[in-house]
């Protein structure tokens, strides 16, 4: 019985032993049946992008042996995925893949917006190879271009793990800087006028061609700001329109500001010079009244000891 | 009854003494608010004018010079004297119940060598008035983004708020505020640069 038992100890680590190498080749392989996620934040030298409308493809699915296959409609595609060694090769599968969604209008996968931070978070998703869509992002300072990538979900990892949570930063890959034009109201009508009007209707052109019309006001400083590219070469111009009739209008620049200048018809009169209206100082009067209070403060305290003593 | 009499008088001294605390702190707070409503305002200001050019702008046969209104308040130029790093926006309309949020115009024009500002004596607006060197430079910019810029010829000083004191000068731009711990005037006088 002894031996017996010994023998099947013997056969149980054996087994264990040869088995071993099996289970952490096992182990390599990644779970095509765990749901992963990508996480991706759109910044630029700390700049967040909020509002940009992410697209994110599945373009291959991940089978049991660890291997990636196309799927429809991608896989009607002759574009090969296997064996991708360098940045090069995902960046000319990545332009050729969006070649074919834009020509057959494939809809994405997933879509998700940015946050305020410049984040956005697809969650519960399958196993595979995702191409996240080019983003262009627009603000006042110019245009912005991050990359097109593709992303293994799960991420193999140096270690021979796999990262199922994926975080990412896109690269912003294109920057081309924007100029900005202003236009701003002022009023030539000595202090204040009662015709003037409460706001005013600018009309912006670009080489002679109407491109907006703007009503400044009090609320916005009596002010517009428009940006454009840096590469743009029209002549902007600006008109005011209506101008009220107590008014006449004249037009400065001053390189890519506008000063639009309202001055009343009829001169105001010369102003009398006003009373200056300050001739009231208060700090005599509360040293006065501090010293007297420190005074009294004084008498009482004296007071109170003789009568005390 | 002789004894009722010292609290009275301890109790009406402290009273005094807090209440003099009270307006000289009320005041501080006061001056506190207009320099942070003066600094929004200069900030604005500086982010709205056009690049700086130099000579009169157009429409200079009319003196009244050109105000933009910002927070319901018209602004007729901002006021700098960049050796004391002052920076300071100009109401157009002269109103004493205002100067604390920022200095203003009393009289005048840039374009016809008549300007007048008047401010208030203390270290976040006209403080300097006290202090400022002969030939200091001060620059004043209109709305337009058009700068005149004058040096300092001297101080004066005068003990009576005569309208005509400030303004009847032939200095090119004065700059005034009444002493904050007595009743003087004191006006910096200033030539074109």
């Amino acid at each position: 019985m002894r031996k017996q038992l010994t023998a099947f100890l013997c056969l149980a680590v054996l087994c264990a032993i040869l088995l071993c190498p099996l289970g952490a080749q096992a182990a390599a392989l990644p779970d095509p049946h765990r749901e992963a996620s990508l996480a991706l934040q759109y910044q630029k030298d700390g700049q967040a992008f909020p509002g940009l409308s992410i697209e994110i493809y599945r373009v291959a699915e991940l089978r049991d042996n660890g291997a990636y296959f196309l799927i429809q409609p991608f896989a009607s595609y002759p574009v090969n995925i296997d064996n991708v060694d360098s940045q090069e090769r995902w960046k000319h599968i990545s332009t050729t893949l969006n070649a074919y969604i834009v020509a057959d209008g494939i809809s994405p996968y997933r879509k998700g917006s940015t946050d305020g931070e410049g984040k956005v978070f697809f969650g519960q998703l399958e196993p595979g190879l995702y191409l996240v869509q080019e983003v262009i992002a627009e603000n006042n300072g110019g245009t912005y271009v991050f990359n097109r990538f593709m992303v293994y979900l799960p991420t193999p990892l140096a270690d021979g793990s796999y990262e199922y949570d994926v975080e990412a930063n896109p690269k912003c890959v294109g920057y081309t800087p924007k100029k900005e034009y202003r236009v701003t109201k002022l009023w030539q009508d000595g202090e204040g006028h009662p015709d003037r009007p409460g706001e005013v209707t600018v009309d912006v052109y670009k080489d002679g061609v109407l491109q907006e019309s703007k009503v400044l006001n009090a609320s916005n400083d009596w002010t517009y700001t428009w940006y454009v590219s840096e590469e743009d070469t029209g002549v902007w111009t600006v008109v005011e329109r209506d101008v009220h009739q107590a008014y006449t209008v004249s037009i400065l620049q001053n390189g890519n500001a506008f000063t639009i200048i309202n001055t009343l018809k009829s001169d105001p009169e010369p102003p009398d010079v006003p009373p200056t209206g300050d001739s009231f100082n208060p700090f005599p009067y509360v040293m006065t009244m501090c010293l007297s209070g420190s005074l009294l403060m004084i008498l009482g305290v004296y007071r109170r000891r003789q009568c005390d003593v | 009854m002789k004894k009722r009499k010292f609290p009275v008088a301890l109790a009406l001294g402290a009273a005094l003494v807090f209440l003099s605390f009270a307006i000289m702190a009320a005041q501080q707070i006061r001056v506190w608010i207009g320099n942070q409503n003066c600094k929004e305002t200069t900030a604005r200001m500086e982010s709205l004018l056009p690049e700086r050019s130099h000579g009169l702008p157009e429409g200079y046969s009319n003196p009244n010079m050109p105000t933009l209104e910002i927070d319901g308040v018209n602004y007729v130029a901002l006021v700098e004297i960049p050796a004391l790093g002052v920076r300071l926006p100009v109401a157009d309309t002269w109103d004493t119940g205002r100067l604390y949020d920022s200095p203003a115009r009393f009289y005048g024009s840039a374009y016809n060598h008549t300007l007048v500002i008047g401010g208030e004596d203390n270290a976040n607006q006209f403080g300097f008035c006290d202090t400022v060197d002969q030939g200091v430079t001060v620059i004043v910019t209109d709305m337009t983004g058009t700068q005149f810029t004058y040096r300092v010829a001297y101080v004066e000083r005068s003990n009576t708020a005569e309208s005509q004191w400030l303004a009847g000068s032939d200095y090119d731009l004065t700059l005034f505020c009444r002493g904050a711990f007595s009743t003087e005037y004191i006006a910096v006088r200033c030539e074109f640069a």
